[in-house]
C-alpha cells in the first residue's frame, strides 16, 4: 500500500484548516469599511479580469438586438418628450407665477455593473462609470426599470459599491401609487414586504409601489440617508392579507427591477423631480426642448 | 501539466464559469445551484481534507470578493466544508450518485446554515425564512446538480479513492 503524502498527514491537514479559520475570522473582525476595501482590493485582481471579459462577450452578443429595440424605444420616446417638456414648460411657467421655488434637474450617471454575484446572500454590486462622478453616500441607484439600491461606499472617482434592496436589514420609505398610503418596504429573505400599513385600508393587488421622499432608514434606524426622489417604480403588491391578531395587514411586494440580472444601471446625482442624462444627446437628437427655459 | 494542477484549473473554471454564466439560467427565483460547492466537493473528494480547507478558502475568498461587507465569512465557511468533506471521503462510497449527491446536498445546507448565522450576526439580517425559503431548497438544488458533475469528473479521473 502506498504511504500518504507528507501534506496529506491529519496533523497538516488540521493545521490547514486552522490556518484558514483563523485568517478567515481575522478578515471579518477588520471595520466594515476596511473589509469592504480589501474586498475591492482582491477583487480587481483575482476575477475582475474575468468578469470583464465575460461582460465584453455578453455585449457583443447582444448589442445588435439591443440596437433595434432601442431605436424603435428612442423614436417612441422622442414624441413623449416633446409633449413633457411642453407640460413642463407651462408647469415651470405656473410655478413661477405663483411664486414657488423653481425645480432643479437631477442627472442621471450611467454605470456599468462589473461584479456581482447570483445567490441567496448578495447585497452589494460594484459599478463603474465611463467618467468621474460626483459620488455621494445614499444616492439613489435605480434601473430602467425602477429603484435597486444605492451608493453604500465609494472607492474610487469612477467606482463605487451599491448596497442592493435584498440587503438584510435595508428598508425604504414607499407610498401606494393609487391611494398615497405611506410604508416601508423590507427585504425579507427574497420576498419585499410592505410594513406599517394599517388593517383598514385599501390595498389591491396589483397596486404600484413607488418611493416616497421621506428619508431612507438602516438598521435600526441609527443611520438616516437622504430622501429618495418621490415616484421611483420599486415593485407591485403581490399579496394582502389582514392577519386577525395584528393592527396592519401583511403587504407581500414583487420588485420592480431583477436583481440576478443587473448589467446597467443609473446613479441620481443631485435632486430634483426632473431627471437629465449625463451624456449630452447627439446633434440630431436635440429638439426644442432644448430652448425651453 | 501536473494532475493536481489539471485539477485545480478544471474546478476553478467550473467554479467561476458554473456561477457566473450556468447559475443564472438554472435558478428558479432566489434558488439556486451553488457551483463553487460542487468545485470544492470534487476538489476535496479527489485530493483529500489538506486541499478541500485551502481550496475552499480560496474560493471563499473569491466569493466575498463580491459580498465585501462580510469579506473573510465565505472563506471561513468554505474552508470548513471542504475540510470536512475530505476527512468524510475514506468513509464513501464513491460511485454512487445517490451518497455523493446526498453528501454535496448536506455540505451546501451546513455551508450555507453556517454562513446564514454568520450573515445574521454581521448584518442583522433575516434567519429562518431564508433557511426554509431559500437555504433548504438551494442545497437540494445543488445536490441534484451536481451529481452529473462529479459523475463526469470521476470519468476524467480527478476523484482519487483514499489508499
Amino acid at each position: 500500500m502506498a504511504s500518504k503524502p507528507a501534506y496529506r498527514s491529519n496533523r497538516v491537514e488540521n493545521l490547514a484548516l486552522v490556518v484558514c479559520l483563523i485568517v478567515s475570522t481575522a478578515l471579518l473582525a477588520q471595520p466594515e469599511k476596511q473589509r469592504i476595501h480589501m474586498a475591492d482590493f482582491l477583487g480587481t485582481i483575482l476575477t475582475s479580469p474575468y468578469h470583464r471579459t465575460v461582460d465584453f462577450g455578453r455585449d457583443i452578443a447582444r448589442v445588435r438586438r439591443e440596437n433595434d429595440v432601442l431605436r424603435a424605444e428612442i423614436a417612441a420616446l422622442r414624441l413623449q418628450q416633446q409633449s413633457a417638456v411642453r407640460f413642463r414648460r407651462d408647469r415651470d411657467e405656473l410655478r413661477r407665477a405663483l411664486g414657488l421655488v423653481d425645480v432643479a434637474s437631477a442627472t442621471l450617471v450611467p454605470c456599468e455593473v462589473e461584479r456581482r454575484r447570483v445567490s441567496s446572500f448578495a447585497s452589494m454590486v460594484r459599478v463603474s462609470a465611463a467618467d468621474t462622478v460626483a459620488w455621494e453616500r445614499y444616492q439613489p441607484v435605480i434601473t430602467t426599470d425602477g429603484l435597486v439600491g444605492r451608493i453604500h461606499t465609494v472607492t474610487g472617482p469612477r467606482t463605487a459599491w451599491v448596497e442592493l434592496l435584498t440587503s438584510p436589514g435595508m428598508a425604504v420609505s414607499c407610498e401606494l401609487e393609487r391611494s398615497g398610503l405611506p410604508g416601508i418596504l423590507h427585504s425579507r429573505g427574497g420576498d419585499f414586504d410592505l410594513a406599517l400599513i394599517g388593517r383598514d385600508e385599501d390595498v389591491r393587488v396589483g397596486d404600484r409601489v413607488v418611493s416616497s421622499d421621506i428619508a431612507m432608514i438602516y438598521g435600526e434606524g441609527d443611520r438616516l440617508s437622504g430622501g429618495l426622489p418621490r415616484g421611483l417604480p420599486v415593485g407591485v403588491v403581490s399579496e394582502v392579507s389582514s392577519p386577525p391578531e395584528q393592527l396592519f395587514k401583511s403587504v407581500r411586494v414583487e420588485p420592480a427591477s431583477s436583481f440576478t440580472s443587473l448589467d446597467v444601471v443609473f446613479v441620481i446625482v443631485g435632486s430634483g423631480e426632473w431627471f437629465v442624462t449625463q451624456t449630452p444627446a447627439p446633434l440630431d437628437a436635440r429638439t426644442d426642448d432644448e430652448e425651453a427655459p | 501539466m501536473s494532475r493536481f494542477l489539471r485539477t485545480t484549473l478544471s474546478l476553478c473554471v467550473l467554479a467561476l464559469v458554473g456561477d457566473v454564466l450556468v447559475a443564472p439560467l438554472l435558478s428558479l427565483g432566489a434558488i439556486a445551484p451553488d457551483f463553487s460547492l460542487i468545485a470544492l466537493a470534487i476538489l476535496a473528494l479527489g485530493e483529500g481534507a489538506f486541499a478541500g480547507a485551502l481550496g475552499g478558502f480560496a474560493l471563499g475568498l473569491v466569493a466575498d470578493t463580491a459580498i465585501p461587507n462580510l469579506l473573510g465569512l465565505g472563506a471561513f465557511c468554505k474552508s470548513l466544508a471542504g475540510f470536512l468533506v475530505g476527512r468524510a471521503r475514506s468513509r464513501l462510497v464513491i460511485g454512487l450518485p445517490l451518497v455523493e449527491g446526498s453528501l454535496v446536498a448536506l455540505m451546501a445546507l451546513g455551508h450555507d446554515v453556517l454562513y446564514l448565522i454568520g450573515q445574521s450576526w454581521f448584518s442583522e439580517g433575516a434567519f429562518f425564512r431564508p433557511l426554509i425559503t431559500v437555504v433548504v431548497p438551494s442545497a437540494l438544488y445543488t445536490g441534484l446538480v451536481s451529481v452529473p458533475l462529479i459523475r463526469l469528473a470521476d470519468a476524467l479521473r480527478m476523484l482519487r479513492r483514499e489508499e
